[in-house]
């Protein structure tokens, strides 16, 4: 028995048109794969981890204060209220960032647009108020979602004297 | 008619079909009541038209458990009681006040809110208020005055109507002087309920003042209408037919004693004009209708109460603002904070003013000391406690308050309860009472933990009725004197038609 004898062994023309059949279902495939929900998050949470790990979601979420420095009293305060008493035990950057936005929470969101991004914490701070997702920071009440930025603002403005 | 009582022969004896002690809101609208229908009756009131010294001193007393008032500062002796000094805030219970709740212990009435519902409308009467009428959105209306756009469900907008306020002695002098089968005695305090020797029935009621001078009252009835403190008292003191006072077999009498703590317990940092919630911060006159004014404050929903397990709370808006200076040091941040995430800046401070109800607690309690007036009665001893319950109400009601005001954009909110080195310390805001003396003789169906049966009689003694607010077995959150007057035409209905 030899492969020539093989009823889909294709040769010449035959072979060419299958090739394209299927590269175009394979094509048709990826397509539609990417066009659901769960792969476009998957594009989204890629793009989540690079813009995390450049410091990019960061700068974003800082750019929204005008002035993140007046925070840092606020940050402090929360970071003290959840027991972090030493700049060594602190949270990263990242790991606020990541609590203020979660990878699977970023799906409709462009990360790095400002105006986009600011809709987006406004959103989560009245979810957050909705639900009673309250902190007390030196006695304010603030939502979750604030405390965490007033840190990450705390954490990034710190003085050399703090640190 | 009025008698002075140091001018009545010493050692006589008065009969009557129903003697009521003391002259204050529910003792003179149970006097009137049973006068109207015909019935006999003699009011004893300790003091006279004016405040007195001395009489106000068998007021004191001591002071154990919780921070408190000086007992002689509560309440004023004198024809009116402390209607004299009453600041008129008036609102019935609300319906949930009245039923049991798995999570607080003795809570539950054994009647209902529907029971007293006829009754609230003759205190409104009594109390000079208009109707039964308190939907936030009706006084909204009717004032001009917008009601907060929060969570409903969760907050609710309360409203509370305005007496002018009533000084019941001043009010009702004319007729307590004019009405022929009243004879309201003044300077004549009942120092002793003597009981037969079963214990069963009171005989007489020794009655003196303090000139020295004393006779007795045979009453067919005996009502005791002298606030919280004394009625427990005077039932403890009274000890011919029982040791530990009349009433008194299950050792119920003075406990459960509560109060309505109050607490100056943050800040709003209001990001809304005034005007948008004046009704929450000044009483609004409205000179077109009675009631002249109303007030509105924000509370729990019944839903929200249930799902959290806490008890009644209420906040209202004030101006001045009492603030640390923690606080002042991170509000900067939190202007900012609002000004850069949200629309609208931060306008004004405002001071949030709590008041709560408390769970009934077997151990705040009035009870004897071994100190003795000028009468040779013994003082008082108020130990007032509450739980974690009634602690645990200020905060999560907080945070609940907080996250309504934030998310409408109201403003932002300082807690004084949230601020957790202070916690952990043990330093609560202040809390202190509101002058609102409630329970020691409380309503219910079981002796064990209750002094009267639902229509206020001593459970062991057939002749003797409690008036006033030491029969509510829980406090809600309202001002209790609209209920004490309720349920002082209440018991004038139950005395004309079965006791007498």
């Amino acid at each position: 028995m030899t492969d020539s004898s093989s009823p889909r062994r294709k040769t010449g023309a035959g072979a060419r048109a299958a090739l394209t059949r299927r590269s175009l279902l394979l094509g048709s495939s990826v397509v539609g794969l990417l066009s659901l929900p769960g792969v476009a998050w998957l594009g989204k949470g890629l793009a989540w981890g690079r813009a995390l790990n450049s410091g990019a979601l960061k700068d974003s979420l800082l750019s929204l204060l005008r002035n993140p420095a007046e925070l840092r009293l606020l940050g402090r305060a929360y970071l003290w209220s959840r027991n972090y008493r030493r700049v060594g035990e602190h949270p990263t950057a990242q790991d606020l960032v990541s609590r203020i936005i979660p990878r699977h929470q970023t799906s409709a969101l462009d990360l790095l647009n400002k105006r986009e991004l600011r809709r987006w914490v406004r959103a989560r701070v009245e979810e957050d108020f909705h639900a009673v997702r309250v902190v007390s920071v030196g006695g304010w009440m603030l939502s979750e979602t604030e405390a965490r930025l007033c840190a990450l603002a705390s954490i990034e403005t710190a003085t050399a004297h703090e640190l | 008619m009025f008698h002075d009582a140091r001018d009545v022969p010493r050692d006589a004896t008065l009969q009557i079909p129903v003697c009521i002690a003391g002259g204050g809101a529910a003792g003179i609208t149970l006097a009137r009541r049973l006068a109207a229908a015909g019935i006999g009756v003699i009011l004893l009131e300790s003091g006279g038209f004016q405040l007195e010294e001395d009489t106000q001193a068998l007021y004191d007393g001591e002071i154990g458990g919780e921070p408190y008032f000086p007992l002689s500062f509560s309440r004023l002796r004198f024809l009116g009681g402390s209607t004299n000094h009453w600041t008129g805030w008036c609102r019935p219970l609300d319906h949930a006040d009245f039923k049991s709740r798995s999570w607080v212990p003795n809570s539950g009435w054994p009647i209902t809110r529907e029971d007293l519902d006829p009754y609230y409308r003759l205190a409104h009467q009594t109390c000079e208020l208009g109707g039964v009428e308190y939907s936030g959105e009706y006084w909204s209306q009717l004032t001009s005055q917008p009601l907060l756009d929060l969570n409903s469900e969760r907050v609710a907008s309360a409203i509370w109507q305005f007496s002018p306020p009533t000084r019941f002695g001043e009010r009702y002098r004319t007729e307590l002087q004019t009405t022929s089968n009243l004879d309201v005695y003044l300077h004549a305090n009942l120092v002793e309920l003597e009981a037969l020797p079963s214990g069963g029935r009171v005989r007489r009621l020794r009655v003196a003042s303090l000139s020295g001078n004393s006779f007795f009252v045979e009453p067919r009835v005996v009502v005791l209408a002298l606030g919280a403190v004394e009625n427990a008292r005077v039932l403890l003191a009274s000890t011919g037919a029982h040791p530990e006072g009349l009433g008194n077999e299950r050792g119920v009498v003075g406990r459960y004693f509560m109060e309505h703590p109050h607490s100056s317990i943050g800040v709003l940092l209001s990001t809304v004009r005034d005007e948008e919630f004046r009704i929450y911060s000044d009483v609004v006159n409205f000179p077109h209708q009675k009631p002249v004014a109303v007030r509105a404050a924000l509370v729990l929903t019944e839903e929200q109460i249930r799902r959290d397990q806490i008890l009644g709370f209420s906040l209202t808006i004030e101006p001045e603002v009492r603030f640390p200076p923690l606080g002042r040091a991170l509000q900067s941040g939190v202007h900012q904070l609002t000004t850069d995430l949200h629309r609208g800046a931060p306008q004004t401070l405002y001071q949030l003013f709590a008041r709560t109800e408390q769970s009934p607690h077997r151990e705040s309690r009035v009870r004897l000391g071994d100190q003795r007036d000028a009468l040779g009665m013994r003082r008082a001893v108020l130990d007032w406690h509450f739980d974690a319950l009634t602690r645990r109400t200020f905060t999560r009601s907080m945070e609940i308050m907080a996250a309504a005001l934030s998310e409408a954009k109201v403003g932002r909110v300082y807690s004084f309860c949230h601020t957790k080195d202070l916690y952990r310390a043990g330093c609560w805001p202040d809390i202190m009472g509101g002058h609102h003396h409630m329970g020691t003789t409380r309503m219910g169906r079981d002796p064990n933990s209750s002094v009267v049966n639902p229509d206020c009689r001593l459970h062991s003694v057939e002749n003797v009725f409690l008036a006033g607010s030491s029969v509510f077995p829980t406090s809600g959150y309202a001002n209790p004197t609209l209920t004490l007057v309720a349920l002082a035409h209440r018991l004038a209905d139950h005395l004309k038609e079965h006791a007498l």
